[in-house]
């Protein structure tokens, strides 16, 4: 890295060591925000509203919209203070401020499932204080004191004096507003909890809702790009048969040197660009670039595989360690041991990764379809030589993301390419590259022991792991362990080594065992690996969920009331769980071959269950009757989201149950497109019904827990249907599939 | 010189003729509603009509599509939003919306034919859309509202 980069990340990483633990992860502020285009006149009262003369009520979200509905829920806080009218209420998607800054991750990022909690209190309040701006300033046009005015529907009023929002909002940008303002409680709210339909469905059933894949700016070039095998090099390429092709202008590699940063984290890659995207496909294939694999030149599934299982054989690092698990296991009546496996999976948001990067010497404005701009504006920084205050990041709409846009590196090859070539490029990745060299959930192999007393009590419970981990493998993976290097959050996991995703869901796991060990061998392979939605739980609510079922059977215990016991001292978990159990009808006779599978998880403080009603023909085609969903999120903000995130965890399960699945054979993914790596079609989503647990708590996250008890559910169900354990995902290779 | 009419202007295109007509609708003619998210006909997301069929528009090259009158999701709604957008909007069912503008193309040509589907007839006609999100539930209710309204 050049010297230049090495002060910047110095300098990050001052101000990330002295921000504090846990995913609190301070990170340097102040950034330029992204272009606005705003309603004519009027005025910004802060980084979250612009209130125009025709009464038009801009409020910009600061998380990314994947299409989860974050955007409603945010605007719905802020606006439930601001008592704007909300039928003049429209957004932006903002970049670049301190406001902006996630404050449970300490960055503009959206992940977490903390985009709803993390803004519950920082939307409400500068909803609030804008409010206040407009009574103050109405109650010096009035002659009055703010005190006697009110304001409602985007109209200040005194007795009969009246003033809009757009009348005031020059004269209210200028007031100074109460720092702590009394916030509405639960029983006043009047939008948050009712519906409310989405703002955007207009632009994006009319297609004229704008991704960064549709936005071209004068002078720009297309590039398309092929990476090189895991942990590889770009080998050859001929670049004068790929300059030869229609339209074509430049053949680079990127993230092979200097400007690209990380190197020890990236594969390099070639870049053809031309006018369109399908000529630089063209030229690509000219190109014919050919990569070299070094030592992982034979990499595949079984060796993978194989690896993890020995692993298991291995000492690994203690993520919990409580009481004497072998101790109780020596006096166990019963002790049960089972081997799990999931394998590597990527998020295949339909959006492929791409990015328009356009670098001008002096300043450098991109578009980028990102789930972090606020680690884009590090990256940019870092490569460009740049200060902040010169580079733009938008995030326009995504295609959705479920965690793999939380990766920044399709954007730094962008940026580095239009370095190179001194043109606005946009990089699209074809879905090939977008699968095969995806960061994916990693693979995992876990061996689960349980020791039962003489009446059938779990005494013991050991969930031991093996497989990478996110944050400390030092192979390819998360950008994200780059930045915050430095941070107490990656420090204490190198004190521990224990990478927090891998054991997430195990360690923290809501039953009350008194003797449990939580334990992970590290195994690190090239294949790149990240976040995906739900991340650690996904495999380890898998794991722990059918493990528990086989508990309940080698127990004779009925699962859910197994369960029940476990998580007595749990009120929330407990109220989850019974909720969906007697929304289920569980324990109630069923249609001749409808069986039922339970499975509970607690993760991002959202307890989940799910029941799931199935039954199997000729023992391998499941079909599935209902699914029960219940969940513990606190308050729900927008019902409407609410709904559409419980359906979206229902399918992605289902996805993850029968057919997720990447394997690998000589250093490649085998599955680079839909037609090996299949989705669910509209035919094979079930009948479902959501349940929340009904209190005034603040709200807990919605978009990561509704996804890892699908899978448990569904295994649960089939071994009550079967008497067969499955043990490994996807199903489709124990010749089960979905009807 | 290929000519061919989108949405009912008349246009003039340069380029390969084994150019997908995916992306010369988006790179050349600017209408950036039909979606690439495979290239290899599997998922549905550029979905237009041409000659009064639904095509892939990635698995169609402009060469063939040369003289087609062809719409894609603006020119669907030429005269105010076409029903099945209506009921899309009404029903919620966008989430990420990069598969909305495929599968409502395909939604859209089906009722030409048959104006009330039935839930198997509706699972039949989008077995070849994806969505990832998980907006099917609501495409049946979609759908069925459309038809309900027409």
């Amino acid at each position: 890295m050049s010297e230049m980069m090495n002060i910047t990340r110095r300098g990050f990483m001052t101000t990330a060591v002295a921000a504090g633990g846990g995913l609190l992860i301070g990170l340097p502020l102040g950034r330029k925000g992204s272009k606005m285009a705003l309603a004519a006149g009027g005025a910004e009262l802060n980084a979250w509203v612009h209130v125009a003369t025709d009464n038009t009520i801009t409020i910009r979200a600061s998380q990314t919209e994947l299409g989860q509905g974050t955007t409603m829920g945010n605007l719905m806080m802020f606006a439930e203070e601001f008592e704007c009218d909300w039928g003049a209420v429209t957004f932006e998607f903002a970049t670049g401020r301190p406001e902006y800054v996630n404050p449970l991750v300490g960055l503009q990022l959206t992940g977490g499932s903390t985009a709803t909690p993390g803004f519950w209190g920082p939307m409400r309040k500068s909803g609030a204080q804008s409010r206040h701006m407009m009574l103050q300033a109405a109650a010096k046009q009035f002659g009055v004191d703010a005190g006697q005015c009110v304001a409602k529907n985007s109209v200040v009023t005194c007795g009969d004096k009246s003033a809009t929002y757009g009348e005031l909002a020059e004269a209210a940008a200028a007031e100074t507003p109460p720092e702590d303002p009394a916030l509405k409680g639960y029983d006043e709210f009047e939008l948050l909890g009712t519906h409310v339909d989405r703002l955007d469905n207009l632009s994006k059933v009319t297609g004229a809702a704008e991704y960064t894949m549709d936005i071209s700016v004068p002078g720009m070039v297309v590039g398309a790009i092929r990476h090189a095998d895991f942990g590889g090099s770009v080998k050859s390429y001929d670049e004068a048969a790929a300059k030869a092709v229609d339209g074509v202008h430049d053949v680079i590699v990127v993230g092979a040197e200097a400007p690209a940063i990380f190197l020890e984290n990236n594969v390099p890659a070639l870049i053809v660009t031309a006018d369109t995207y399908w000529q630089a496909e063209q030229g690509m294939k000219a190109a014919n670039p050919q990569f070299d694999s070094g030592q992982w030149a034979d990499l595949d599934s079984a060796k993978i595989s194989a690896t993890f299982h020995e692993g298991l054989g291995e000492e690994g690092k203690l993520g919990r360690a409580d009481g004497d698990v072998d101790g109780a296991l020596a006096g166990a009546a019963t002790v049960l041991e089972s081997v799990y496996e999931v394998p590597y999976m990527s998020h295949t948001p339909l959006e492929p990764a791409n990015t328009l990067a356009d670098f001008r010497g002096d300043s450098a404005e991109i578009w980028t379809a990102t789930q972090t701009p606020g680690a884009c504006f590090i990256v940019a920084e870092m490569i460009t030589g740049l200060s902040q205050d010169k580079i733009t990041v938008h995030q326009p709409f995504l295609g959705s993301g479920f965690g793999r846009r939380n990766e920044v590196d399709y954007f730094e090859q962008a940026l580095e390419a239009s370095m190179k070539v001194g043109k606005p490029v946009k990089l699209i990745w074809s879905r090939e590259e977008d699968m095969q060299h995806n960061f994916h959930r990693p693979a995992y192999a876990a061996k689960m022991t349980a020791g039962l007393d003489a009446d059938g009590n779990p005494i013991a419970w050991r969930h031991k792991l093996a497989g990478p981990g996110i944050w400390l493998s030092p192979m390819r993976s998360s950008r994200l362990k780059d930045l915050f290097a430095g941070s107490d959050f990656m420090n204490g996991m190198q004190e521990s080594g224990v990478d927090f995703h891998s054991v997430q869901g195990a360690k923290d796991i809501g039953y009350d065992f008194a003797n449990l060990e939580v334990e992970w061998v590290q195994k690190d392979f090239p294949v790149p690996i990240v976040f995906f939605r739900g991340v650690g739980n996904t495999q380890n609510a898998f794991f722990a969920e059918c493990f528990m079922d086989e508990i309940a059977d080698a127990s004779g215990q009925d699962p859910f009331e197994l369960r029940q016991k476990l998580l007595a001292k749990e009120p929330r978990m407990l109220a989850t769980l019974e909720l969906a159990a007697e929304k289920s009808g569980w324990g109630t006779p069923l249609d001749r071959g409808h069986h039922r599978g339970i499975a509970f998880h607690n993760s991002f403080d959202s307890p989940f269950c799910d029941v799931v009603e199935l039954s199997v023909r000729g023992g391998r085609r499941v079909t599935i009757h209902k699914v029960t969903r219940a969940i513990d999120c606190g308050i729900v903000i927008n019902p409407d989201s609410w709904d559409s995130q419980m359906a979206s965890g229902l399918l992605q399960g289902l996805h993850h149950v029968f057919l997720a699945e990447h394997t690998v054979s000589q250093n490649k993914l085998v599955q680079s497109n839909f037609n090996t790596y299949k989705l669910p079609r509209i035919s094979q989503m079930p009948e479902f019904e959501a349940h929340a647990v009904q209190n005034t708590n603040d709200p807990t996250g919605i978009g990561e827990p509704v996804f890892h008890t699908v899978a448990p559910a569904v295994c649960n169900a089939i071994f009550a249907a079967t008497g067969k354990r499955l043990r490994s995902l996807p199903l489709k290779n124990h010749g089960m599939s979905l009807a | 010189m290929i000519t061919l009419t989108v949405n009912g202007k008349s246009h003039s295109v340069e380029a390969a003729a084994d150019t997908p007509l995916l992306w010369v609708l988006r790179e050349h003619l600017g209408l950036n509603g039909t979606k690439y998210g495979c290239g290899i006909g599997e998922c549905g997301s550029c979905n237009v009509h041409m000659n009064g069929e639904l095509i892939k528009s990635c698995q169609t090259s402009i060469g063939k599509a040369a003289g087609a009158t062809i719409t894609t999701i603006e020119g669907l709604g030429a005269n105010g939003l076409h029903p099945v957008q209506q009921a899309f909007i009404d029903e919620n069912v966008t989430q990420c919306g990069w598969c909305i503008p495929g599968q409502i193309m395909t939604i859209a040509m089906m009722m030409e034919t048959n104006p009330e589907p039935t839930d198997h007839e509706i699972d039949m006609a989008l077995r070849e859309n994806y969505c990832r999100c998980g907006t099917y539930a609501r495409v049946r209710k979609a759908i069925h509202r459309a038809a309900s309204s027409a």
